[in-house]
């Protein structure tokens, strides 16, 4: 009768142990969480907020000695964060939320601009020295490429690293910008066409590769007389297909929305301004773009949601402000960042 | 870096130290000159010590070292004065002083009736360092902001800019017209005869750049002939000489600064060397006393400009020449006038890129005119002095650096009073009011405050309670766009709202040891304290902008006398001030905790002294992020005099911490500096 007992009570353990020991070992990953990066300038950090839970937003210091960061690239985990007149670039693992490591770069740099080419690679722009340097990013080794005058936007697209020339001299439009191409492998200028002009009056500064597979230039012109242009580039032709001004005084980066095949441009001016690729009609310009103050940078996630940023008074510790606005370009939200927020990129974090 | 000669080691313990000179204990009287009566809350210095007198007239300065002194004693409705002093050998003094009755109660026309202050006597700013950035470095709370390890020092307070502070050499500011800071590595020690520091909120009795406090410096009227000459492991040498003729203190002094040193590139890291940070730096003043003084303050610089460390600028090159003229009258009218004259010229032929070669030149000039009247005061119980006046300053500016028509005028009208209720009273009240106005402002800006102070035997309690305003410096208001520089129209004045400080000092004894023990606390609110940014995103511009801040703080100090020749003295400081914004973050490069400490003895014809001083970390942001280590730093001095010489040893950093207050701007670390000083006939 005991014996009884104790079987009926012990059976029903054992199964459920046997059931759930043999379960399958391996657990199911984590989903991949979809983040938006954000540098906060003076404070030299790394904001990291997820966009489905912005309230669990992270904050990464950037470190360095004289850190003055303005952009971010990221692929999977990784962001690089170049840190400016520190002439450094900073590996930051997203998972960790920590930086994994600091890659020095050749003195006076000025590092600016970065672009993943693979798992391993990654290019920083040296606008002081006009020149940009691969890094592996996983080893800190680097290599050192001439290229033109005043390199502080990179993309990667087709194979080719894409330079952004912005041609100042004094920090002021020396003339017109243009485009090198290198070729990762070789890290050399790439064989045929590697120098690419563009029209505008200089300081091309950002580039983003669009949903049609074309690379779209804004050339910022001089900050204060309205000549911001933005170019459309063929990265396999390696030639401008077309330009188009009407941006304003002092457009910041432009975001590609592969959702709505629309291009968002930042400015301090003028907002949020918008441009349809497959039409090549400026849609909001300048005079029209959406009132975000003191807008430096704008990106966009998987959604079409658009993110602008308010950089506020870049002092005295007053938080930024990124403006969360909906495909239409209503405004749905507002979320705080650090000091200073200048820059930004989406990424899906494994 | 030269390595750390064994020679200091042996100086530092050699038997020769072990032989004592007693001291003397110096005692006296303060009497009335008409009736005898005696005289309390009269204040009598001795060196660094500071007593005032009791009920009975009588004080007890304790212990003091051989040697002469300057005895000096100051008290409401009394001229002061001033005498010589000689102690001898264990041989106690007891000194009967009369003061003459007289409505003058004031010998500097910008310092007034705002307490007594914190005094350093001249011989411990000397024991202290050779030059006042070194001996002020941790002194009371200050804190020397240098750009890299040698050159330009300005000070800062309770958590201020260094254009926040006053400072004063003589009654006549050197406070920068163009950035508002003041050098305080271009005053030899030698030169001073008293420091002395008034911290809080002073704009009401001082002016503009007294938000965190005023240092008086006071020069020596008469000077011994003497010359010396300095050198520092580094490669740093100097000079400087000293006479008084025909009634005028002359002073001159040289330094050339070595063009490169080594540093660490991080705290243990790999070594760098800094370069183009020499240069040649000469300072000259004439200095008269009497009822009418004359000063002439001039200087001139040749210098490198290196740059930040990791972004050195090699060929980059600076100069200046200032020149001060002043003269001020001391008694019921006190009148003073300066005329200032500056100009500055920084060039590089050839910049990093993607800079241009430069070559941009700044002029200014500038005049001031004060007038204040001293009289006796006289209502119901109520006795003491009153004074009142205005002054007025203009200065003007041409040259690349500003934009053209760069021209400033302000004037002010003050008045206030010393009161005590009766003669022997414990309690004086201190009550100010000040008018400002000054260029494109719509209405005078009024200012009060109100001094109390209790003297209860060796316990002196005070209290004070006011606002005040300060002009921008204007380097914020004109400085060219073209130089990667927005000008802010709408910059507003620095406006400190409210600021309340209490204290309490105590002389007496500690673990049977003579001790002296302070504790002061303050708060506030600072309204639109001037912060400069920078909008990365539109070319790196710099623009000033306005931002509220709030101060709340302490210090506390103690001084210690274990023995006739040794002394301890430490101070510690908190200030917290923090920016009116979710989070409260400290303002940038502001450290919140500062600790000094310092050890002298005195066996005899040997002096040794030890000091140390720690500062917390500092953000280079004002958001909380990447803070700087805290750095503490120790520094010895031993010094002997033979006949009409005086050799000086100094050993700097001992711990060769290499410390940087900015990061980005190395100092040379653990070095060596002998003085030898020599008296001419």
């Amino acid at each position: 009768m005991i014996v009884h007992r104790l079987i009926r009570f012990v059976a029903p353990i054992t199964f459920a142990i046997a059931v759930n020991g043999c379960a399958d070992t391996t657990a199911p990953l984590p989903p991949a969480e979809e983040v938006v990066l954000i540098v906060n300038s003076t404070e030299a950090t790394l904001s990291i907020i997820p966009v489905d839970a912005p309230s669990s937003a992270v904050k990464v210091p950037l470190g360095g000695t004289s850190p003055t960061p303005v952009g971010v690239s990221a692929r999977g985990e990784v962001a690089l964060v170049p840190l400016g007149l520190d002439n450094s670039v900073a590996v930051v693992n997203l998972k960790t939320a920590t930086v994994s490591r600091t890659i020095q770069l050749p003195a006076n740099s000025g590092a600016t601009g970065s672009a993943f080419v693979n798992d391993t690679f990654a290019y920083v722009g040296n606008p002081n020295l006009n020149t940009v340097t691969r890094i592996n990013y996983l080893t800190g080794d680097t290599a050192t490429v001439a290229v033109g005058v005043f390199p502080q936007g990179l993309s990667y697209t087709r194979g080719r690293l894409f330079v952004v020339n912005g041609n100042l001299v004094n920090f002021a439009p020396a003339g017109a910008s243009w485009i090198t191409v290198i070729d990762p492998v070789t890290n050399l200028k790439s064989t045929g066409i590697d120098s690419i002009a563009l029209t505008g009056s200089g300081n091309a500064s950002f580039a983003d590769v669009g949903s049609d597979g074309l690379l779209y230039v804004m050339n910022t012109g001089d900050y204060t007389s309205g000549q911001g242009r933005l170019s459309i580039v063929d990265p396999v032709a390696r030639t401008e297909l077309a330009s188009f001004a009407g941006f304003g005084t002092g457009p910041g980066n432009v975001a590609a929305d592969a959702t709505s095949d629309h291009l968002f441009v930042s400015s301090y001016t003028e907002g949020v301004m918008e441009f349809d690729m497959p039409t090549r009609t400026v849609l909001k310009g300048a005079g029209a773009g959406i009132a975000i103050p003191l807008n430096a940078a704008v990106v966009v996630d998987s959604k079409g949601r658009v993110y602008a940023l308010d950089t506020g008074p870049c002092a005295g510790g007053v938080a930024g402000t990124l403006h969360v606005l909906r495909p239409d370009l209503t405004q749905s939200s507002t979320i705080p960042t650090g000091e200073c927020p200048v820059g930004g990129a989406v990424t899906l974090v494994p | 870096m030269r390595p750390f000669p064994g020679a200091c080691i042996v100086l530092l313990t050699c038997p020769a130290f072990l032989l004592a000179q007693a001291p003397s204990r110096v005692t006296g009287r303060i009497l009335d000159t008409t009736d005898a009566a005696p005289l309390a809350l009269a204040e009598i210095s001795l060196g660094a010590r500071l007593v005032t007198s009791r009920a009975d007239g009588s004080f007890d300065l304790g212990s003091v070292s051989p040697g002469r002194y300057q005895l000096r004693i100051r008290r409401v409705g009394y001229s002061p004065s001033e005498q010589s002093l000689d102690v001898e050998p264990a041989t106690d003094r007891n000194v009967e002083v009369r003061l003459l009755p007289s409505p003058i109660q004031l010998d500097s026309i910008a310092v007034t009736a705002a307490g007594q202050g914190i005094v350093l006597d001249g011989e411990d700013a000397v024991r202290r360092g050779s030059d006042l950035s070194k001996s002020l470095d941790g002194w009371e709370g200050l804190v020397v902001r240098r750009s890299g390890g040698s050159g330009a020092a300005a000070p800062q307070l309770r958590g201020g800019s260094p254009d926040e502070l006053l400072v004063l050499v003589d009654g006549f500011s050197i406070n920068d017209p163009l950035t508002g800071r003041a050098d305080l590595s271009r005053i030899p020690s030698s030169q001073v005869r008293e420091v002395r520091l008034l911290p809080g909120a002073q704009s009401v009795r001082a002016g503009s750049r007294a938000v965190t406090g005023v240092l008086s410096i006071e020069t020596r009227t008469h000077l011994a002939p003497e010359s010396s000459a300095w050198l520092a492991s580094y490669g740093a040498l100097g000079g400087h000489a000293a006479a008084t003729l025909g009634g005028f203190a002359l002073s001159f002094s040289g330094e050339r600064l070595p063009n490169q040193y080594g540093y660490d590139v991080a705290p243990g890291g790999a070594q760098a060397t800094r370069e183009n940070a020499g240069g040649n730096v000469w300072n000259g003043s004439i200095h008269s006393s009497g009822r009418v003084e004359f000063v002439a303050r001039g200087s001139a610089s040749d210098h490198g400009i290196p740059g930040i460390s990791n972004n050195p600028t090699l060929h980059a090159q600076g100069s200046d020449r200032s020149l001060l003229l002043g003269l001020r009258t001391l008694g019921a009218i006190e009148l003073s006038g300066t005329v200032e004259g500056l100009s500055t010229r920084f060039q590089d032929s050839a910049p990093p890129a993607p800079r241009a070669p430069y070559d941009s030149r700044t002029r200014g000039l500038g005049a001031s005119l004060a007038l204040h009247t001293s009289r006796a005061l006289s209502a119901g119980v109520w006795r003491g002095a009153f004074t009142y006046g205005g002054d007025a300053r203009y200065d003007a500016f041409e040259g690349d650096q500003v934009q053209p028509g760069s021209n400033f005028y302000r004037g002010s009208l003050r008045a206030d009073a010393r009161l005590s209720p009766g003669a022997g009273s414990h309690f004086s009240l201190a009550p100010a009011i000040r008018l400002d106005d000054w260029k494109n402002r719509s209405a005078p800006a009024l200012s009060l405050r109100l001094d109390a102070e209790w003297h209860l035997g060796g316990t002196t309690v005070t209290a004070a309670l006011g606002n005040g305003v300060t002009t921008p410096v204007l380097a914020d208001l004109f400085f060219r766009e073209q130089n990667g520089v927005a000008i802010n129209p709408d910059l507003r004045p620095e406006r400190t709202l409210w600021e309340a400080e209490a204290g309490i000092r105590r002389e007496g004894r500690v673990l049977r040891m003579p001790a002296t023990a302070s504790v002061r606390a303050f708060a506030g609110r600072l309204d639109d304290m001037i912060l400069w940014s920078v909008r990365p995103a539109s070319g790196f511009v710099w623009t000033p902008g306005n931002f509220d801040v709030r101060r709340l703080g302490g210090e506390a100090s103690l001084a210690l006398h274990p023995s006739r020749t040794f002394s301890l003295q430490g101070t510690s400081t908190w200030a917290a001030v923090t920016v009116l914004v979710p989070g409260h973050y400290q303002v940038l490069y502001r450290p919140r905790v500062t600790h000094s400490a310092s050890v002298g003895w005195s066996p005899g014809a040997w002096e040794l002294d030890v000091r140390w001083h720690f500062v917390g970390r500092r953000f280079p942001n004002s958001a909380g992020q990447n803070p700087l280590a805290a750095y503490a730093v120790a520094d010895a001095g031993v010094e002997r005099r033979v006949g009409a010489l005086l050799l000086r040893a100094e050993l700097d950093d001992i711990a060769n911490r290499r410390p940087a207050f900015i990061a980005g701007f190395p100092t040379p670390g653990r070095s060596v500096r002998a003085t030898l000083t020599m008296e001419l006939p």
